[in-house]
């Protein structure tokens, strides 16, 4: 054997030292190779990544209101209209944070549910810029999201104006064609609008109108009555009280409308009868049902053709003596709120012709 | 250290000085069951779909590549030897998005320390290892947030086991140099994994049950070794 350790340690030593290094050269120097390997599972893996929506969730965005005679109403991107004694309030429920700034600066962090507008800034004829920016979780349900680690900015710009001289809505013209009313007003800008409401003589809303483009109404139920034409813009809280201005009322016009037509009423003997008649009505195509009576409560009759311009009366009138009577017109129900509109028209005659 | 070493290998060498001495290393493909490891991997995949995320296993505790050298002692019709086995295997549940990821990671290891008995014969060989371990377990949490530092956060883990593998192995003696391939299975048992940090703490699944780690595994190996003769 070339490597004998029996005979001599003297003899062995030099051999098995140099033995010995080539053993550990050669076998250690293949377990370290080895070593390099033995820190690889054998396996390919493949983390893969978890395609979701990055889209913010508009769940979170909190909208922006003001408050007014203890309602709140929608905050809209334009130029509000502030009273003095407003406030400008912010759901917090989703937000995080929210910053105010006017005309630039800093104005409020706020960190409660709302905020009242520095005493300083009213009846300031300037307009000022809010923003406003608000921080939310972002809703992507990412990984980021569900730590509470993603925000989303939303910002939102105001021209604001805290002042008494709100502007007033304007109506423009009422135009009447074969008894239809053609009504339209100037349109609105502010971004405190909510609605345009028309009301009649009768208090009745006959429009009510969301869209803040339309400028245009046409009433097609006019049976010749005198219309007060009330144009508001409102808030959103809007019911009973039409007029009072703690209901939502931002501002209002008011416009009445004088039809043109006169009965020009004639009483006439025919043989034994005596006929009371009246110039055709212009918007007859409204009118369901015509009625006449006299000063006094007294019925003379109904017809329902409104083409028809006359009627025979139920008493004899004395010649010489002037009467007054009431042309009663009465529209058609309304099918979608299921009124009638009527008007008396006045008017005296002398018997007879 | 350096003359420590080569007494205790100037000892060997003496152990064989009637017959023939190996030293050799070899690099063992090996498998491992880590049923329990399976199972609580998929309690942790349950975790992270409570939370809507929908993570998946990407690692479960594959084959690696195990790290033996040891020294066969020849003597008469069989040999004998100490030897040392170095293995490694991780587990790991991820999930990832645009915003990020979060991990977790169960990275095992196990040094083995025993002894190896075969037959001497050039060819095909019988053999059994018997020996005990140390395994190791590092639970490793990581979430990285998009610009955001990566936060890392680790327990570790440590039992003791035993193990027993018969096989068979083949070897070609050229020269001094011996080639070698063996084929075993290792049956293997460990303890319950104490925690390094918090003492009387050991590892347990939502059941209660005790998680251990299980070696146990096909083994299938290639070596090179120096004979002195």
């Amino acid at each position: 054997m070339a490597l004998c350790v029996r005979d001599s340690h003297t003899n062995f030593k030099p051999e098995l030292q140099n033995t010995m290094q080539k053993a550990l050269s050669t076998s250690f120097l293949f377990v370290l190779s080895l070593s390099f390997f033995s820190s690889c599972v054998l396996e390919n893996v493949d983390e893969s990544f978890v395609e979701i929506e990055s889209t913010p969730d508009p769940y979170y965005y909190s909208d922006l209101q003001y408050s007014y005679g203890g309602s709140f109403y929608m905050l809209k991107t334009d130029t509000i209209w502030l009273d003095p004694q407003e406030v400008v309030k912010v759901l917090l429920s989703e937000a995080i944070a929210i910053s105010v700034y006017l005309d630039g600066n800093l104005y409020r962090e706020i960190d409660d549910s709302k905020f009242n507008l520095d005493g300083s800034l009213f009846n300031n004829e300037d307009l000022f810029e809010l923003v406003t920016e608000q921080q939310t979780k972002s809703g992507t349900n990412s990984l980021a999201d569900r730590l509470g680690q993603e925000f989303v900015t939303y910002t939102d710009t105001f021209l604001l104006k805290i002042a008494e001289n709100r502007p007033t809505p304007q109506v423009l013209s009422i135009v009447e064609t074969d008894g239809t009313l053609e009504i339209s007003w100037e349109q609105y800008t502010r971004g405190d609008f909510h609605r345009y409401i028309l009301i009649d003589r009768g208090a009745n809303i006959f429009a009510s109108i969301d869209n803040q483009n339309q400028t245009t109404f046409t009433y097609d139920h006019y049976v010749g009555q005198n219309l007060n034409f009330r144009l508001f813009t409102n808030r959103g809280a809007f019911c009973c009280g039409l007029y009072g201005e703690n209901q939502g009322i931002l501002k209002s016009s008011f416009v009445e409308f004088v039809p043109a037509y006169v009965p020009n009423f004639t009483l006439t003997k025919v043989e034994d009868d005596f006929i009371l008649s009246w110039d055709p009505l212009p918007y007859y195509k409204n009118v369901n049902s015509v009625s006449v009576e006299r000063q006094g409560g007294d019925r003379i009759g109904a017809i329902s053709d409104a083409t028809k311009t006359s009627i025979t009366l139920n008493f004899e009138p004395i010649e010489g003596e002037e009467y007054r009577f009431f042309l009663i017109t009465s529209s058609y129900p309304d099918p979608e709120n299921d009124f009638t509109t009527s008007n008396y028209e006045f008017g005296e005659v002398r018997c007879c012709n | 250290m350096a003359k420590f070493i080569a007494a205790l290998i100037y000892f060997v060498i003496c152990l064989g000085c009637q017959g023939q001495t190996v030293f050799y290393s070899s690099a063992v493909v090996g498998n491992y069951q880590m049923e329990k490891f399976k199972l609580w991997q998929n309690e942790i995949l349950a975790d992270f779909e409570a939370q809507s995320l929908e993570a998946t296993i990407i690692q479960e505790f594959p084959a690696s590549i195990q790290m033996e050298a040891g020294v066969d002692i020849v003597l008469e019709n069989f040999s004998i030897g100490p030897f040392v086995n170095y293995s490694f295997t991780k587990g790991k549940v991820s999930y990832q998005d645009f915003s990020g990821f979060t991990a977790s990671s169960q990275n095992i290891n196990r040094i083995l320390i025993g002894g190896k008995i075969s037959t001497v014969q050039e060819g095909v060989n019988f053999y059994g290892k018997i020996g005990f371990n140390y395994s190791s377990l590092e639970l490793i949490s990581e979430t990285k947030i998009q610009n955001r530092d990566l936060e890392v956060s680790s327990f570790d883990f440590s039992s003791i086991g035993g193990s027993l593998e018969p096989g068979i192995q083949w070897q070609k003696t050229l020269g001094r140099l011996v080639f070698l391939l063996s084929a075993g299975y290792e049956f293997n048992l460990n303890g319950q994994l104490n925690s390094k940090d918090v003492k009387d703490t050991y590892l347990v699944d939502s059941m209660n049950s005790r998680i251990t780690a299980d070696f146990s595994g096909l083994r299938i190996g290639f070596g090179l070794g120096f004979a002195f003769r």
